[in-house]
């Protein structure tokens, strides 16, 4: 290792260490500096938190045109080829090809009106976007049609940007518009949006199409979520070329999500929360097959397996839970404070809500009634235990209430307040 | 979007539009507390379907509707001990459930470090005060804990020590977040910057063609900037009070009452706002989808707007219509974004100065 990469090393591994603001500051630090693009190395390596916490970057014609592309970009090593992801290492040779053959006077209206903007002004950006992206995509197909020898490996990667560029704005408006977190399905003014985006990808050829819905598809649960506005009768395409298109998402999706779950059930030190979140996706993903189950040519089998497998693990990982908090319920000498397991519960709240679209719902069902009864019962029993010992029984009682909120975690509020009800002397809900 | 009855409580704290209570229920999120014609206490609830009008439910009755979380549950408990509605009474027992961490380990954290702030502010402006009436009475200077100094300070005002003691302690609880800057930070002062910077980003946000957002954004600006203008003016008179010792405890004793509750006008101006605030600066500032959610989120925390108290419905049918919408929200995927939005709502209270 060089000095200078040593030195990187030991910088990167401190900035790690750093908590969100001083992260922040330094991120701003470095782009006030002339030479920012040596010391982006530096903040590379922390990507992940950069698109967790988006502090406002000095808005660039590369920031500005790499905006659309956002969705499909993916680390040089994740990168598979073939796939419908741009790796962030092509993204040099596509900025310089489109800023060599943009017209010249473009490119400078382009740098005055972003001179001094960060992206916190999403007005500029988008106006800028607006000239910029409809040019550079003309400028990648151009290239595309003709000098494609130039671009050398990126060349795969230009004419996913071509196609994403040309519908640049509609592009990042719905993006901009769809909810921040992960969604389970498209319902009103998110459906209508993402189907004007397919309707304009549509434009360019399916495979402009099925790489739109791929990168919506990710933003939701399961991309299954994307089949019911991708088979809506408003995108101007063929039935088959459309079905085509989703015939093969589902297909993806299903052997994608089969491989998540046998690796799930088979690592027991997969998290509650990982499985939990699994289990949502998966189920969001069949309802969405579900909804559209005529239109496709699905493997049934494959499906009927895949609920089965699922079920299995919303089983394996809520008996887990169940098991291991309980240990620590027990427990009065406050040895693991109970609000540790706080994630835990919830992802027991989460399986339980889908446990009736489970195949083994009444099996669940039963699991967590066993549980609410030995759970309230060694509530009870901890009371009597600290009332022996002389010890508070007010429910305000830190370690008391951590055990209601345990319960109310589990199995719901009604449980807890009716608990809570029970032991405060209060009338109980009607 | 209709003018609001905010914008007409430039100086006045408007009683009718009650109070927000912090519950972590997702259908009561935005609920306010105010007391009706009767002199009772009841919820002003959103309309669970998203319609028009508001749901008035007395607040004996609130806790029967069975979705309610252990902490609404309780926190509804202690509102019912409340003898009056105000904002520094509905915060209070917020805190103190919060405390008790029926809101989890973080807003109990929360709530720790902003009792434990404010009863340092009471303190000094309580020293203050004491001070400030020893130095009139012509004693000897200002005394770090106003211990020695009050005897002096009574002389020809009938007061003895201990209810002296009693006057400065209860001015300073309720004039605390009014604070006497700079020796005593502000907590109103604290809200208002952050609701200008709230208006500030506000203003540069709209006209992306975001629809609903844009509206939204637009009408909160307006409430911030009036709020902002109206609780200043507030503010700076109140700080001019405080810094008038004598004068406040000369009130004190002819009018405690009318002395208390005019202590608490920034109060009720500011009410809701830091908590419109903290939605606001959850959402990173170059995240457009985040700022959308935290806009529509914000807009259930206005008041309602007056024409629709018109469309009210009381008691049992507010309860009914909470259960219907409930019960017609069968597909699981309503009730886990339900369960995900109390998770919210639960770290949004660690978020908060409780």
């Amino acid at each position: 290792m060089t000095n200078r990469q040593a030195l990187l090393a030991q910088l990167t591994k401190a900035l790690a260490a750093t908590d969100d603001a001083k992260f922040r500051a330094v991120v701003a630090v470095i782009d006030r500096q002339p030479r920012h693009h040596v010391l982006e190395l530096l903040i590379a390596p922390h990507r992940p938190r950069l698109a967790r916490l988006k502090p406002p970057r000095p808005l660039t014609f590369h920031r500005v045109v790499t905006l659309p592309l956002e969705a499909a970009l993916v680390p040089a090593e994740d990168w598979v080829p073939g796939s419908y992801r741009i790796p962030r290492s092509h993204l040099a040779p596509l900025h310089s090809a489109m800023r060599e053959r943009l017209d010249p006077e473009l490119v400078d209206w382009v740098d005055r009106m972003l001179a001094g903007k960060t992206t916190a002004d999403a007005g500029v950006e988008r106006a800028v976007g607006r000239r910029l992206w409809p040019a550079a995509a003309e400028v990648l197909d151009g290239l595309l049609a003709t000098g494609r020898k130039s671009l050398g490996e990126a060349a795969v990667s230009a004419r996913l940007a071509a196609h994403l560029l040309a519908i640049g704005e509609r592009l990042v408006e719905t993006f901009w518009q769809l909810p921040p977190q992960s969604i389970l399905c498209f319902s009103g003014e998110e459906r209508r949006a993402a189907i004007e985006l397919l309707k304009d990808a549509a434009q360019r050829g399916t495979e402009s199409l099925a790489l739109v819905a791929d990168l919506l598809g990710a933003r939701c649960q399961s991309p299954l979520a994307i089949l019911e506005p991708l088979l809506a009768g408003e995108i101007s395409m063929s039935p088959r070329d459309k079905r085509e298109c989703a015939d093969r998402v589902a297909e993806a999706c299903l052997e994608d999500l089969g491989g998540e779950i046998a690796a799930a059930l088979a690592d027991e030190e997969t998290t509650p929360q990982a499985a939990a979140e699994l289990v949502l996706r998966v189920m969001s993903g069949l309802e969405s097959l579900s909804d559209v189950a005529t239109k496709l040519d699905i493997d049934r089998h494959a499906v009927r397996q895949l609920t089965r497998r699922t079920a299995e693990l919303a089983e394996q990982v809520t008996r887990r839970v169940l098991k291991q908090i309980k240990q620590s319920f027990d427990d009065d000498t406050d040895g693991v404070p109970l609000y540790n397991y706080e994630k835990a519960a919830r992802a027991v709240t989460k399986i339980r809500l889908v446990a009736p679209k489970l195949v083994i719902a009444s099996k669940l069902d039963d699991l967590l009634r066993c549980a609410i009864e030995r759970y309230t019962s060694a509530f009870d029993a901890f009371l009597a235990r600290r009332r022996e010992r002389g010890a508070s029984t007010a429910l305000e009682e830190p370690a008391i209430m951590e055990r209601l909120r345990i319960i109310e975690l589990l199995f719901g509020s009604p449980v807890a307040v009716s608990l809570w009800e029970r032991h405060s002397g209060r009338r109980a809900a009607i | 979007m209709s003018s609001r009855k905010a914008a007409s409580t430039a100086h006045r704290p408007d009683h009718d539009t009650g109070v927000v209570v912090p519950f972590t229920t997702p259908q009561f999120t935005g609920a306010r507390l105010r007391a009706n014609r009767k002199g009772r206490f009841e919820l002003m609830l959103r309309n669970p379907a998203g319609g028009r009008g508001v749901y008035l439910v007395e607040l004996e009755v609130a806790h029967r509707f069975s979705a309610i979380s252990l902490h609404d549950r309780i926190l509804h408990a202690e509102l019912l001990k409340l003898l009056r509605v105000s904002p520094r009474g509905v915060r209070l027992c917020a805190r103190r459930v919060a405390l008790w961490g029926a809101a989890g380990q973080g807003a109990r954290l929360a709530a720790q470090a902003a009792a434990r702030e404010e009863e340092e502010r009471v303190t000094q402006l309580r020293d203050h005060l004491l001070d400030s009436l020893s130095a009139a009475a012509g004693g000897e200077g200002p005394t770090a804990n106003g211990a020695a100094q009050p005897r002096t300070a009574t002389a020809g005002r009938g007061l003895d020590e201990r209810t002296l003691r009693r006057a400065a302690e209860e001015i300073a609880a309720y004039g605390v977040g009014i604070g006497l800057p700079p020796a005593i930070p502000s907590f109103h002062a604290e809200t208002l910057s952050r609701i200008a910077e709230l208006a500030d980003a506000l203003d540069g946000w709209g006209g992306e063609g975001n629809g609903r957002s844009d509206e939204i954004a637009v009408e909160v600006s307006r409430l911030a900037r009036e709020t902002h203008a109206a609780a200043g003016r507030e503010l700076e008179r109140w700080q001019r009070e405080l810094a008038d010792g004598p004068a406040l405890f000369a009130r004190w004793q002819t009018d405690r009452a009318g002395l208390l509750d005019d202590l608490q006008i920034c109060d009720w101006l500011l009410d809701g706002w830091p908590d419109r605030c903290a939605l606001w600066n959850a959402a990173p500032v170059t995240d457009r989808a985040c700022q959308r959610a935290a806009l529509k989120h914000i807009a259930k925390l206005l008041p309602p707007a007056i024409e629709t108290e018109r469309e009210a419905c009381d008691g049992d049918e507010a309860i009914d219509a909470l259960r219907r919408a409930l019960r017609e929200s069968t597909d699981w995927r309503d009730e886990v974004r339900l369960a995900e939005i109390l998770e919210r709502q639960e770290a949004l209270r660690a978020e908060l100065p409780a």
